[in-house]
């Protein structure tokens, strides 16, 4: 028995010693540590979840210090760092306007090695706390297994909101909230059953968001901040495959107009300035304030032949929700034949004060294009952000607006060029955007070993009303309510 | 004499899993082969965390776990003999217990001959599902779970079975999904023999309640509720298409010599077969000559056009043409469908396949992606880390750069069933792709459009290229006849002159016979004059 007891703490000991190596006869490295993802010098809300990470070298042992002003802590691994949630939580609301100090030490080849620190600039604006996209394999025509989900960026809570498996599988384009309001959001369902599901307070109704006029059924779109209109684009959208690689796909419209529908009276409106047969036009928002329209629009050429003449300049046209009017005149704001470029998704930040947009050298719908850029307009001055320290040199697009305008979400390729991810930055008062993260994940080698693509990420203050279930039985049961 | 028995019992199942055993390694390894290439399984904890999400777990992880095993020669064979045993020896006991054979002691030989046979006719069951091109071995092991809790159900003690029973149900289900149907059904009769309806009846209305009660969670369908991790429940053996999944196997191993001599050989009536056919000739360089030794149904033989309505094995071959053509975009675009149509949405080639396009693209982040994912496999580690970007391998190296010629250097944009502005791109810019220009010009003529083909042949100078062969040659004689080319411009072809002759006995024969393919058939069959006059174009 004595023996059994010795033997029995001489392992638990050298367990112990092992997983707990201390750092001893350190070498400085002038070099910064190889983590994945890149979370070195970015600005994060004090709400984010735990930035867990991989550390890409050959080390048998790590020892990570995150230290503030107030307030530090250690963490130790060997590959995977991943911070408990609790003592994360604690140490971002202490540090809550400081700058974090991570300092990374690693056991490489029986020698201490200490990378050179790098920063995490805690701020006390508060980003949204749910993160809503669609999950979906980088397929370009044909789709499977789709799921839109709901994540919670404060933990690692993640729900299914809409999986395909349990809507014969169809296709469903991606979720969007009215003013970042889970009790306002709506996706199209399409196929037999399909229709648009629109979310107002926990009802879902099923839209068949199409009238006799329409060159095709409601498509990207976006509310009202009332909630009462929706503005949409009606688009035939071709597909096809670029000869060299690294673009791979070519997305593109022969027609489109913009309409608005009215969620009350279920009436589409229309105006021959926003169906142009001469003109596509497409990605409509409202403004802030719901008095105007931002679109895009390009000049109808011959395509694919010149579809690299396609180029879409941001336009706005003024709305009267009160008397369910469009304005008489098209004002340009950013110029395609000035500026050689093309714009598409324009989106205003809810305090009014800036339009972040997607630029393309050409082409509608430039996701798989590598130069696809954000960039920023401010409103009041009209001065042009290119936002040099957010994009990538791959595709940044597929943006949205915290609720308080001080964070936007964006899906970027810059890791592959192939798997879009949501990456989050921060817009500070000064209007000075900053370096973005990568959404967090509970174990951070899910973005190396996933094979789905996150699609239009949107953030939203709260929890959304509705479960996979109630899309199920919508889409089974309800006949979708017809549009005139 | 009743360990004898026992003996002959045990042996009776072990010959029946070794029937199986040959069967399987004889005459369906391409099968296994193909099961373990339509998954992917990885080392890590976050895949491992992924088998949670659904019910079945337990069986789910540990079948695709033992589905690597196929990847080895006799590999699939030895695993499904293995688990029919293990199957065969628990039903034999598990049904043992049941008091129908406790107390039939009178009657004991036909208890013991019925238990073998429900025993034999079980494995039989399961051997032949096993035969599905994408059943998966967590379906089997399911059962063989639902078995073991039988026995272990059985084991309590009879006032505590009915709470043990309803601890058991949920459970089973999560650990082995339908193969709670396995356990109910035993233990429904084992109830009703005692005469405990009761009990009976409360398990297996539980056993029904359970499944849609987690459906939701699990996001599934009814059915899948129900049949989870199931997805058939019949299947048997489809030998032509083993032998079609053989020619894919081998044409993924890159033995192309075998697989011309397969398609030789079996000569199938199907557009995979004449797919496999006319990409192992045009590799050799003998489709000129070759062409109309096989079933061709037109252009459907060259190219395999992805829409919705695409057979799932079809599209899961797509992409080897686009490969070996050079044209990687459309042989990306077809491995990711072929990747997300395959059960799993992940599977082992077409994850080697993207490294391999991406790293030919020059794309090395979305190369090292891929190449990261297979260094957490088992079975794919090395091949990977001979492929890392500066730690690539001689061989590979020079691979990679001989592939590198046949991509195109232009952009142009094109659908995705665009196949022919595909190739013709191709050679714009890449004139000496031999495999592209044998591609184009056999389009022509199984499109019957020997306008193009005399163009296309015209402007490749293909005869300068060292390229003939008899079909090429009679295609040509159609052509010159058709625009009644000068003798000056018949010699520019080099047609040999045999083929003018044969071509007249041809025309004479035709008249004569007016026409009468039963006639022309045995000594021009094999001609492309033959497939010009008489192939249909039915459209489906």
């Amino acid at each position: 028995m004595k023996k059994q007891t010795f033997f029995l703490i001489v392992v638990i000991s050298y367990t112990l010693t092992c997983c707990n190596r201390r750092p001893e006869n350190i070498k400085e490295a002038q070099v910064l540590p190889p983590i994945y993802p890149d979370y070195m010098d970015v600005t994060i809300p004090f709400n984010i979840a735990p930035l867990n990470f991989l550390f890409r070298g050959d080390a048998d042992a790590l020892e990570i210090k995150v230290k503030g002003v107030r307030d530090s802590l250690i963490v130790h691994g060997n590959k995977k760092i991943c911070f408990p949630l609790k003592v994360w939580k604690k140490l971002l609301q202490r540090e809550t306007g400081n700058n974090l100090t991570v300092s990374i030490m690693a056991h490489i080849h029986n020698r201490w090695i200490c990378y050179k620190p790098f920063h995490w600039n805690v701020v006390g604006d508060k980003i949204d706390s749910y993160l809503s996209y669609r999950l979906i394999e980088p397929g370009y025509e044909i789709w499977n297994a789709l799921q839109i989900c709901e994540r919670n960026v404060e933990n690692f809570e993640e729900r299914v909101i809409a999986d395909n498996n349990q809507l014969n599988q169809s296709c469903m384009n991606c979720h969007i909230y009215g003013s970042q309001n889970g009790n306002l959001s709506m996706f199209h369902l399409r196929g037999k059953n399909g229709g648009t599901i629109l979310n107002r307070n926990g009802k879902l109704r099923k839209l068949a968001l199409k009238n006799g006029k329409m060159i095709s059924n409601a498509v990207y779109g976006a509310f009202h901040p009332s909630g009462n209109f929706g503005v949409f684009s009606t688009n035939i959208i071709i597909p096809e495959l670029h000869a060299r690689g690294s673009k791979r796909m070519e997305v593109y419209d022969t027609l489109s107009d913009v309409i608005v529908t009215d969620f009350n009276e279920n009436r589409i409106l229309q105006s021959s300035l926003l169906s142009n047969p001469y003109v596509l036009e497409t990605f409509p928002v409202f403004s802030a304030d719901g008095k105007e329209i931002y679109f895009c629009s390009a000049p109808k050429m011959k395509l694919p032949d010149q579809i690299k003449d396609l180029k879409y300049s941001l336009c706005r046209i003024s709305f009267d929700a009160f008397h369910k009017k469009f304005g008489i005149c098209v004002d340009t704001l950013w110029n395609a034949r000035l500026t050689g470029k093309s714009v598409c998704f324009p989106k205003v930040s809810p305090n009014g004060k800036y339009i972040l947009f997607t630029v393309a050298d050409y082409g509608t719908f430039p996701i798989w294009h590598r130069e696809t850029d954000l960039q920023l307009i401010n409103l009041n001055t009209g001065l042009i952000d290119s936002l040099t320290i957010v994009n990538s040199d791959k595709s940044d697009t597929y943006h949205s607006w915290s609720s308080n305008s001080c964070w936007f979400v964006f899906a970027s390729k810059r890791d592959d060029g192939q798997y879009g991810k949501p990456y989050f930055a921060y817009i500070d008062k000064t209007g000075k955007a900053h370096k973005p993260f990568v959404l967090p994940q509970k174990d951070p080698v899910h973005y190396e070993q996933t094979l789905k693509s996150y699609n239009i990420p949107e953030l939203s203050v709260s929890k959304l009303p509705f479960h996979a279930r109630d899309i199920e039985k919508i889409y089974r049961d309800l006949t979708a309510e017809v549009y005139k | 004499m009743k360990t004898i028995n026992k003996y002959i019992v045990f042996i009776v199942i072990v010959l029946w899993a070794l029937v199986w055993f040959f069967f399987f390694n004889k005459y369906y390894p391409y099968h296994l082969v193909h099961r373990e290439q339509i998954q992917l399984f990885l080392y890590s904890s976050d895949y491992i965390r992924s088998y949670f999400q659904h019910p079945a777990w337990l069986a789910c992880l540990t079948g695709d776990f033992l589905t690597q095993f196929f990847y080895f020669v006799a590999g699939g064979g030895s695993t499904i003999a293995l688990l029919l045993l293990i199957m065969g020896v628990l039903f034999y006991w598990g049904v043992g217990r049941l008091s129908y054979f406790h107390n039939s002691e009178q009657n004991s030989k036909w208890s013991k001959l019925l238990k073998i046979i429900l025993t034999v006719a079980l494995m039989a069951w399961e051997a032949l599902r096993n035969c599905g091109i994408d059943y998966e071995l967590s379906s089997t092991l399911s059962i063989i779970g639902g078995i073991l809790i039988f026995i272990v159900y059985d084991s309590i003690p009879k006032p505590w079975q009915l709470i043990s029973g309803l601890v058991i149900l949920p459970l089973s289900y999560w650990l082995f999904g339908y193969g709670i149907f396995g356990f109910l059904i035993l233990a429904t009769f084992q109830n009703i023999r005692l005469r405990r309806f009761l009990p009976a009846f409360i398990l297996f209305t539980v056993a029904l309640i359970i499944p849609a009660l987690l459906r939701h969670t699990y996001l599934l369908t009814s059915k899948q509720a129900y049949q989870l991790p199931g997805r058939t429940f019949f299947d048997k053996p489809n030998l032509e298409r083993e032998k079609l999944l053989k020619m894919d196997v081998e044409a993924s191993y890159g033995h192309w010599n075998y697989v011309a001599k397969i398609t030789e050989k079996e000569d199938l009536k199907s557009r995979i077969a004449s797919y496999y056919y006319n990409l192992s000739h045009v590799r050799q360089g003998s489709i000129s000559a070759d062409l109309m030794n096989t079933y061709q149904p037109g252009s459907l033989g060259l190219f395999i056009p992805l829409n919705s309505y695409t057979a799932p094995l079809s599209i899961w071959c797509s992409n080897e043409v686009w490969f070996q053509l050079g044209d990687m975009t459309m042989a990306e675009h077809a491995t990711l469908l072929a990747m997300i149509f395959s059960p799993k949405h992940r599977s082992s080639r077409m994850v080697k396949r993207l490294a391999e396009i991406n790293l030919i693209n020059g794309d090395t982040l979305a190369a090292m992606k891929y190449l990261h994912l297979l260094e957490n496999t088992w079975l794919y580690k090395q091949w990977a880390l001979k492929r890392m970007p500066c730690k690539e391998d001689k061989d590979f190296k020079s691979w990679l750069e001989q592939k590198r010629k046949s991509i195109p250097t232009n952009d142009t944009i094109r659908a995705t069933n665009s196949e022919i502005v595909s190739i013709r791109n191709l050679l714009q810019y890449q004139p000496d792709n031999r495999i592209a220009l044998d591609y184009l010009l056999c389009y022509d003529l199984l499109s019957k459009d020997i306008k193009s083909f005399m163009q296309d042949y015209t402007n490749y100078k293909v005869w300068e290229k060292g390229i003939s062969g008899r079909i090429y040659g009679e295609a040509i004689i159609i052509g010159l006849t058709n625009h009644h080319a000068s003798s000056e411009e018949a010699n520019m072809y080099k047609v040999p002159m045999e083929v003018y002759k044969d071509f007249r006995d041809y025309t004479d024969l035709f008249a004569e016979s007016r026409g009468n393919i039963t006639l022309l058939q045995p000594k021009y069959g094999k001609s492309y004059w033959f497939y010009f006059h008489f192939a249909n174009f039915v459209k489906k």
